[in-house]
């Protein structure tokens, strides 16, 4: 609300410019995102607008032979050779849905005032006040949830779980998508120090990933550090200068295979590819993008010492459960309409959303607003309830770069 | 509360191929000193005297109770109840023709396993599954084409 006494305007002739708002600039980023609900590997994007849980039955595999069998008499073998084939076993999880939820108001008060871009002597009406108002907070909303959205999936990416209540340290409020322990480790030499075997750490996470996960490792992303190590590293560097054998191909020069775009599409910053003299093949990328923390601090999504070795071949699932408030009558529905000048099913998205398509739905978000019984405020309130499942989950290799 | 629950759940057979040969009337013994359940898949012999069924757990016992003669196939029993008094009704496969059994799922109690001998230093010498295979029931290893979560 605007206080104190009104100025009155000095002899200067004014031009009102166009408005700067910084936040039509700032891009909400989705690298870790893109490694889930990615269609092209199995994985499934579950919307759920009315259930409170979402459960999934996982079987996991193995690589076992056949057996060779003598011929001739054999009906049924009882020997350890031939063993019986015995189906079926599987773990049933069921997961309660999380809430994120952002809430703004708007009251009477702050309609009568001036809202940043606009002309003094041409003013806006209240209402259109009142939609300019609301666009901001719903689209602030919506950043604030996509940005939570990363950090969530990096993660069950990064710890293979999930909190439900960020930053938890209660277990029984995170997600835990039951990575096997050895697939979150810390190097033996920190990889900056110049003795460090970096090609030998990359090969044994990536045939721990192969074992374990059951697919090709296709894929490392690394935080500023490790990565500066690995472009450091006499090994690589040799690699890369010869002349008969291109193992290694750092620079612009390298076209991204399609399976990859999604993630440079979500913030994902391609390096090169690697191929290990033991015959892994990989594609580098970094990921500088950060988050403004409680403290109001920049944080990277992906810290600078990891490293993340996996697959495009992973399945990873994400679900989106319900809200939580009253159903959406069309009485509320057309108030909503008529307030805000949009459909709560179709709220303005912000502008800079870098996501390849299908990353980031409107599906994802549930708004409505309420208003008080004095007709001088309404709240906005905009929803998610995000689960984000690395369900292939030791098809990921984390390794701490420096210890 | 917890966010997630956890459960690992199996769909296996313990009979996994032939002719089965059961009995549904089967007496399980009465056993006051019992404290744990007892369970489907259990090797049973059968006390001569009066055919009453008792879980394998000694093979030099000379009542008939050393002797495998079968395998209790009903649901698991409370050890309350075999507490208070003889359990009737029970299901037992009591042989086969050519029948194996999943030997995953073959419960022997009190630390005897397939191979402990019966009659040990007699000439009557045999294992346990030799007097299952006496039967027609046959132990044979299986393997998982499934597997858990981690």
């Amino acid at each position: 609300m605007a206080t104190g006494t009104p100025a009155p305007q000095d002899l200067f002739s004014r031009f009102q410019a166009g408005m700067f708002d910084e936040k039509s600039i700032i891009s909400v980023p989705t690298g870790f995102q893109a490694y889930f609900g990615n269609p092209m590997n199995g994985s499934e994007t579950v919307f759920s607008p009315d259930a409170n849980q979402v459960d999934i039955d996982i079987i996991r595999g193995n690589e076992r032979i056949s057996a060779l069998v003598p011929r001739g008499g054999i009906s049924r073998s009882l020997g350890a050779n031939q063993k019986n084939l015995r189906s079926e076993q599987f773990s049933s999880f069921s997961r309660k849905f999380p809430l994120a939820e952002e809430e703004g108001d708007i009251t009477a008060a702050v309609l009568l005032n001036r809202v940043a871009g606009e002309n003094p002597y041409v003013p806006k009406t209240q209402i259109e006040r009142l939609r300019h108002h609301a666009v901001k907070i719903h689209q602030e909303s919506i950043r604030k949830l996509g940005r939570l959205f990363e950090v969530l999936a990096a993660q069950s990416v990064l710890t293979g779980k999930q909190d439900a209540i960020l930053g938890t340290s209660n277990a029984d409020l995170q997600y835990d998508f039951r990575r096997n322990s050895a697939h979150i480790s810390t190097v033996s030499t920190s990889w900056s120090g110049g003795s460090a075997d970096i090609l030998g750490d990359i090969d044994a996470a990536c045939a721990k990933g192969r074992a374990n996960g059951h697919v090709m490792m296709n894929m490392l992303l690394a935080g500023s550090t490790a990565m500066t190590s690995i472009v450091n590293d006499v090994t690589v560097a040799a690699l890369a200068d010869n002349r008969r054998f291109t193992y290694v191909q750092l620079g612009p020069n390298n076209p991204i295979p399609p399976k990859y775009q999604r993630f440079v599409d979500g913030g994902f910053i391609a390096q090169g590819v690697l191929n290990t003299p033991a015959g892994n093949q990989v594609w580098l990328f970094t990921y500088l993008d950060v988050y403004t923390n409680a403290a109001g601090s920049p944080v990277k999504y992906l810290g600078d010492d990891l490293v993340v070795i996996s697959s495009t071949e992973a399945r990873c699932d994400r679900y989106f459960g319900p809200p939580e408030s009253l159903p959406m009558i069309p009485a509320r529905a057309e108030l909503y309409r008529q307030f805000f000048g949009f459909d709560p099913g179709a709220i303005p998205a912000p502008v800079k959303m870098r996501a390849a398509g299908g990353v980031i739905d409107p599906a994802m978000f549930y708004s409505d607003a309420y208003v008080t019984p004095d007709w001088k405020k309404v709240s906005i309130r905009t929803q998610a309830a995000p689960i984000f499942a690395t369900t292939m989950t030791d098809a990921f290799v984390v390794l701490d770069t420096e210890p | 509360m917890a966010v997630q629950g956890r459960l690992d759940l199996s769909n296996f057979s313990i009979i996994l191929s032939g002719i089965t040969l059961t009995v549904d009337s089967g007496v399980l013994l009465q056993d006051a000193g019992r404290s744990a359940v007892f369970f489907s898949g259990t090797v049973v012999a059968k006390i001569a005297a009066t055919g009453k069924w008792v879980p394998l757990t000694d093979v030099t016992l000379t009542t008939g109770a050393a002797i495998a003669l079968g395998v209790y196939l009903g649901d698991d029993v409370a050890a309350a109840d075999l507490v208070a008094g003889d359990v009737t009704g029970a299901l037992i496969l009591t042989g086969g023709g050519a029948c194996t059994l999943d030997s995953s799922l073959v419960i022997l109690e009190n630390s005897l396993t397939p191979a402990t001998v019966v009659e040990t230093g007699t000439i009557n010498a045999r294992t346990i599954a030799d007097d299952l295979a006496r039967i027609g029931l046959f132990l044979e290893a299986t393997i998982n084409i499934d597997e858990l979560e981690n």
